[in-house]
Parts: structure tokens; sequence; C-alpha cells
């Protein structure tokens, strides 16, 4: 995991900071690099969440967990649903922004070749990578509902397991009366989906003791968002094919009206999943062996307050400051070094090809 | 086997605590050195000379603090509650400045605030690394293997005083990388600065070497009692020649040798201080063996760790080796 912090790090510094001291094949190469360590990032970085929700390859001495099997253990049962589950969203997020800046620039008809180009590859992607994203997200709720059955009931409010769940669009679970309040349901759907037989049975809520049961309200409308997203995300996707194979993508306004409007949709959609995974495996750290309440570290609670706030503070200034900046960004297009024509008769950067390249595969349709 | 595997991981941990202190120390020193340029373009050469590599040299800090979590979990679990409040300093201090480095270049009319981040967040940063190694050398109470202390146990004027020395430190380690890596008037100015800090340093280091023996019996035991003395005379006797180099060099108008020497100034010093904790992790009550996670773990993660370390080390070599000499117009953020 390290490694993959430092090739990235390292050769982030060759990418954006190298062109003059550097061949263009190892300025390719650092990019690679880049793109490399962080997806190993990801993979160990996963590993290491998808352990704490399904310890595998473990045992239990005297409360504290010694590794037993270390393939069992980086390999653990969630692990081949979570990676591909994120990894697809890094990318369905990367492709709205690119598709919503691309719609940015052709509606305001400025750097149109860059704008086709950046929406063709992002409705490519989204056509692709959404209706995947069903299917991994489907494969991956199964595997939940076999390893962490509770965070499911929550996910479907499904409070009585002896009956088969529905699917509720709608509701304010509450945990007083142990009942869905406000609720719109379609019946025996939530067993279709987890069962895959309208009558097939999972466990409820009631099955076990209030104490053991994760917090219903983040968990049932996180996910409701992150799935919802996720359905617009495939609509976007589908849509923008079909105006595409119809020769009138680039001419649909009420389309890159949308589409210009959606960069955003990503990001809530990743952070509602992991509301939905991290709230839902509580109240464990490590599920089934360790309990958030037992691993609190004794500092006291006013440390934690002081230092809470400071974070909602940089993170605030920080984050308000970085999107006026890359809208900024956005907002006054490629150019400067990277869209120059290179200084001398070669192409020296590499990026100055690939700009060309993207022209010559745009100029076709013009 | 439980004898061996914990020293191996100090000696790991050791290295990669010491390759973050003189490596993030050069760029935090020319934040530290920031408020100092006169001009835009000054400054600009400034955070161009450190650009390619101050993400980088971060993650050492990550080796280190994953490092002690994995392989001593009891002292990472006794460290981090017992410092808790500048640990957190320093993250949040290290994220402002490590924004700023991007939020500068495409700022038009807020550049002055991001510049007073960057410097700010550098100097917070720096001083809340010697306030936690102040913390913990002067020790933290422990009772039955957790931390006992109350959150604010760490400020005393020992620590402080060392939030101070490191800062000092940090300054002489980016003034005299920018004497090695720039021209003109940043180079020039930056001269003067290694001099005001080489000797803020050798200040530092002597109450520091004054100071301890005196408050920690431990620490006067481990230096000044036969035979140790014998073996540790010449620490001493090496750091004043080096310091004596340094001024030199920077005398005789050198640009490479000041930051070498620095840095033999900075290890001699780390050294010093292991010495006088040494085999305490958490000193005065846990060593190195008392907070060894199992051998099993520990051997797992070593073999993984001591393949990949010299790949790491190769590479960043390899990169230092691309952006060698003095940095050249419009290499930083555009």
């Amino acid at each position: 995991m390290l490694t993959a912090f430092f090739l990235e790090a390292t050769f982030l510094g060759v990418m954006l900071f190298g062109w003059k001291r550097v061949p263009p094949w190892l300025h390719v190469f650092a990019a690679v690099a880049v793109a490399g360590g962080t997806a190993v990032s990801a993979f160990w970085i996963l590993s290491a969440n998808s352990w704490m929700q399904t310890p595998a390859g473990r045992e239990v001495r005297d409360g504290v967990a010694y590794p037993v099997d270390w393939f069992a253990v980086i390999f653990n049962p969630s692990f081949f649903y979570r990676l591909p589950h994120m990894l697809t969203a890094a990318y369905l997020t990367t492709s709205l922004v690119i598709l919503a800046v691309g719609a940015r620039y052709l509606l305001a008809a400025r750097h149109i070749d860059e704008g086709r180009t950046m929406l063709r590859m992002a409705i490519g992607m989204l056509a692709v990578l959404g209706p995947l994203q069903l299917l991994i997200g489907d494969q991956h709720g199964l595997n939940t509902l076999e390893h962490q059955p509770m965070k499911i009931a929550a996910v479907e409010a499904h409070w009585d397991g002896s009956k088969p769940g529905a699917l509720v669009l709608f509701a304010w679970p509450d945990a007083k009366t142990e009942t869905n309040l406000f609720e719109i349901a379609i019946p025996k759907a939530g067993s279709l989906i987890l069962k895959h037989d309208p009558n097939g049975l999972f466990p409820g809520l009631k099955s076990v003791p209030p104490s053991d049961r994760p917090p219903l309200v983040p968990v049932f409308f996180a996910f409701r968002s992150m799935v919802g997203i996720g359905i617009i995300i495939i609509g976007l996707g589908l849509v923008g094919v079909w105006l595409w194979w119809r020769q009138t993508l680039f001419d649909a306004r009420w389309y890159l009206q949308l589409a210009a409007h959606s960069w955003w949709l990503g990001f809530v959609a990743v952070i509602s999943g992991w509301i939905v995974t991290e709230s839902g495996r509580q109240p464990w750290v490590a599920y089934g062996i360790l309990r958030t309440a037992d691993a609190v570290s004794p500092v006291p609670g006013a440390s934690v307050a002081t230092t809470l706030g400071l974070f909602v503070l940089v993170y605030g200034v920080v984050f308000t400051m970085g999107i006026y900046y890359i809208n900024r960004l956005i907002a006054l297009g490629p150019q400067g070094r990277a869209a120059e024509p290179p200084h001398t008769g070669t192409p020296v950067r590499p990026l100055s090809a690939a700009i060309d390249a993207a022209r010559e595969i745009s100029s076709p349709q013009r | 086997m439980e004898t061996y595997l914990p020293v191996i991981w100090a000696g790991v941990i050791g290295t990669a605590v010491a390759l973050y202190v003189i490596l993030d120390g050069f760029d935090l020193g020319t934040g530290i050195l920031f408020p100092f340029a006169k001009t835009e373009r000054e400054r600009d050469q400034m955070m161009d000379s450190v650009a390619p590599f101050w993400d980088g040299n971060e993650t050492w800090l990550v080796l280190g603090g994953g490092g002690l979590w994995v392989a001593f979990p009891q002292a990472y679990a006794v460290i981090m509650p017992a410092l808790y409040l500048p640990v957190f300093v320093m993250l949040l201090a290290l994220v402002f400045r490590g924004v700023a480095f991007e939020f500068r270049s495409v700022a038009v009319t807020s550049k002055s605030y991001w510049n007073v981040a960057f410097a700010g967040g550098s100097t917070i940063a720096a001083i809340c690394q010697g306030v936690i190694l102040g913390g913990l050398i002067q020790g933290i109470k422990v009772e039955n293997g957790v931390f006992a202390g109350g959150p604010f146990d760490w400020a005393t004027p020992f620590a402080l005083l060392c939030g101070l020395g490191v800062t000092v430190g940090y300054a002489l380690l980016g003034a005299t990388w920018l004497v090695m890596k720039t021209e003109g008037t940043v180079a020039e100015r930056a001269r003067g600065q290694a001099k005001a800090a080489l000797l803020g340093v050798l200040a530092f280091m002597a109450v520091v070497s004054i100071w301890t023996p005196l408050a920690f019996d431990r620490i006067a035991a481990r230096w000044f009692s036969a035979p140790n003395i014998y073996f540790l005379w010449p620490v001493p006797l090496l750091t004043a020649l080096t310091a004596l180099m340094a001024w030199r060099s920077l005398e005789e108008r050198r640009e490479v040798l000041p930051f070498f020497a620095s840095i033999v100034l900075f290890l001699l010093g780390y050294l010093g201080l292991v010495i006088s904790t040494f085999p305490y992790l958490v000193p005065p009550t846990l060593t190195l063996w008392q907070t060894a996670a199992a051998p099993a773990s520990q051997l797992f993660m070593l073999t993984g760790t001591l393949i990949l370390l010299p790949i790491i080390l190769g590479y960043i070599v390899f990169v230092y080796w691309i952006f060698r000499g003095k940095v050249r117009e419009g290499e930083g953020y555009h």
C-alpha cells in the first residue's frame, strides 16, 4: 500500500513538472506509474476496509485478532465485490465531470473539438460502466446479505424476517415502534431482488436486539440516494448513446443542458455508498469481533470535538476554494502550455500529440 | 526471532522518520522562510524548487506512522492519544500548506492568502513536530499499558523549546536547499538565513544536551556512566566538526556542501536522541519488545517492506536526479 503511495507521489512530480527534463516515453511512463500507483492504493485500502467488514483468516486470542492466513485476510469474502464497485464508481464519477465540462463547452460554442471528444468519451464510459455497476452492485448486495444481514435489513427497512421483503420506495424507518412510517412499497419486490424469488425470506431487523442494529435512517436514505443517482447515470448514458447513434447528440441542447448540470452526481453517489457500508456495519468496527464502543481510544471528548471542528473548518475552506478554482480553470478552457504547439519540430510533449490525435478523430464529423 | 524482529522494525521506522525529517524538513523549511521573500517572482522560485518533491517527501511520514501502527500497535495506541492535539494540528497544517501549492498557482487576487497559508502551514507543522518530539522525550504517563495522562500533558516548556528548535532546524535545511537549488537574490538571502539558522540550531542542541541529562536521570546515566562514555564522546565532537564545516562552506560560498553538512548535523542530532531513549518507544515505560506486534505479523510485513523499500528508494533517487541542478524558469505549477 505504501509502495503505491510512493509510486503515485513520486511520479506525480515527474508528470506535472518534468516536461522539459525527461524524454516523452519517460513522461508517459510517469503518467502510467501515477495511474497504476493509484489503482494499487485502491486495492490495498479496499482490502483493509473489506477485512473490517468481513474479517477472515484470523483467530481471536484474549480479545486480540491475530492473522492466521494472509491470503484469506487480503482476499476476504467481500473484497472482490467492494473493489470493482469502488473502481467503477471512480471511473463513473470522472466520466460525469468530463461529460458536464464537454457539454458546457458545446453549449457555449467554445473548444468545440475538445468538447465533442469529451462528450463521446464520457458517454461511452457511462453506457458501458453504468449498467455494469448495476450488476456489480446487485452481486455486492447479495454478498452483504450473506455476511452482514442486518446491513441489508436496514437498507430495505425490513423488520419481520418471517415474511417476504417488500421493495420500500419511501418510508421513515422508526426504531422506537419498529415499523416504517409513511411507507410506499412494492410487495415482495425486495425478496425478488435479494433472493431472486418473490417468496424468498431474508432476516429482518427484529431478529437481533436493538443494540445490534445499525442506525436506520442514514443507511436507508443513503442507499436510496446512491441507487437513485445510479439509475440517473444509466439513463444519461443510454440516452446519450441513442442521440449519438441518431447523430443528433451535439444539437440536442436539452441533453447538453442536463449533462452540464450532472457533474456532482458521482461524488454524491460515492459518498452515499460509503455512508451505507460504514454506518450499515455498526455497531461493529471489525464486524463480529470488535464493537465500535470498545475501540474508543482514551482521548477526552473535548479533544475529539475540537479536532472535528477544525477538520470541518479546514475542509470547508479547502473544498470551497477548490471548487471555485476548478470552476475557473474549466471556464478558462484548455490552453497554456498543454495546448501550445511544440517549440521545436518534434512533439516534445506527449499531450500535444494527444491533442492533435483528438483533432484528427473528431474532424470527419465536422 | 522475538528478540531481533522488533529491533529490525525499529530500524526501519527510524530510517523512515529520519528520511522524513530531512526530506520534508527542507521543503517545510522553504515554507518557513517564505515570508522573507520580497517579490512574487522570488516566491515562485522558492516554491518551484520544492514543487516536484514535497508530495513524495511527506509519504515518509505515512511510512513512519503506518509502520509504528502495524509493528508496535501498543506504542501507537499510547503515543497517539497522548499527543493527539499536536498530531492533529500538524496534519491540518500540512493539509493547508499542501493545497497552497496548487491554489496559489491558480489564484489571481487571493495569491497573498495562499502565501500566508503556505508559510503558516509549514511553520505550524514544524512547531508541532518539535512538540511531538519533545513530548516523547520527556515521557508519557502510562498505567497498565495504556495512556493515563491528560490532553495537555505534552505542553511543557521543554516541548515548546523543541518546537522552536525543530523549526529553526528546518529553516536551516530549507535555506541550504535554496542555496543549492536557486540563483540570484533568493540564493543570496538564503546564505545569510542559513548562517543565522545554523547558530540557532547549535544553541538548541546545546540546551537540549544540557537540559535532558539534568532533568532525566535515565538520559544522564546513558551518556555519562562508564563504559558508555568511552564510546559516546565522539558524537558531540563530530557534531561540532560538522557545524564548523557547514559554517566554513557557507563562508566560502559553496553551493552543495552546506546542504549536505546540514543533513549530517541533523543525523547526528537524531543519533543523539536515539542513544538517549533506546530501547524505549514510549519513555520511560514501554520498550520495543513490550509493544511489538505478534512476530507473525511483524515478519509478514517486514518481508514486504524489505523487498519494496530499496525499489522505492531507487526511484526516488532517480526522480531527484531528473530534477538535479538549479531550478529552471517555468518548472513549477502553471
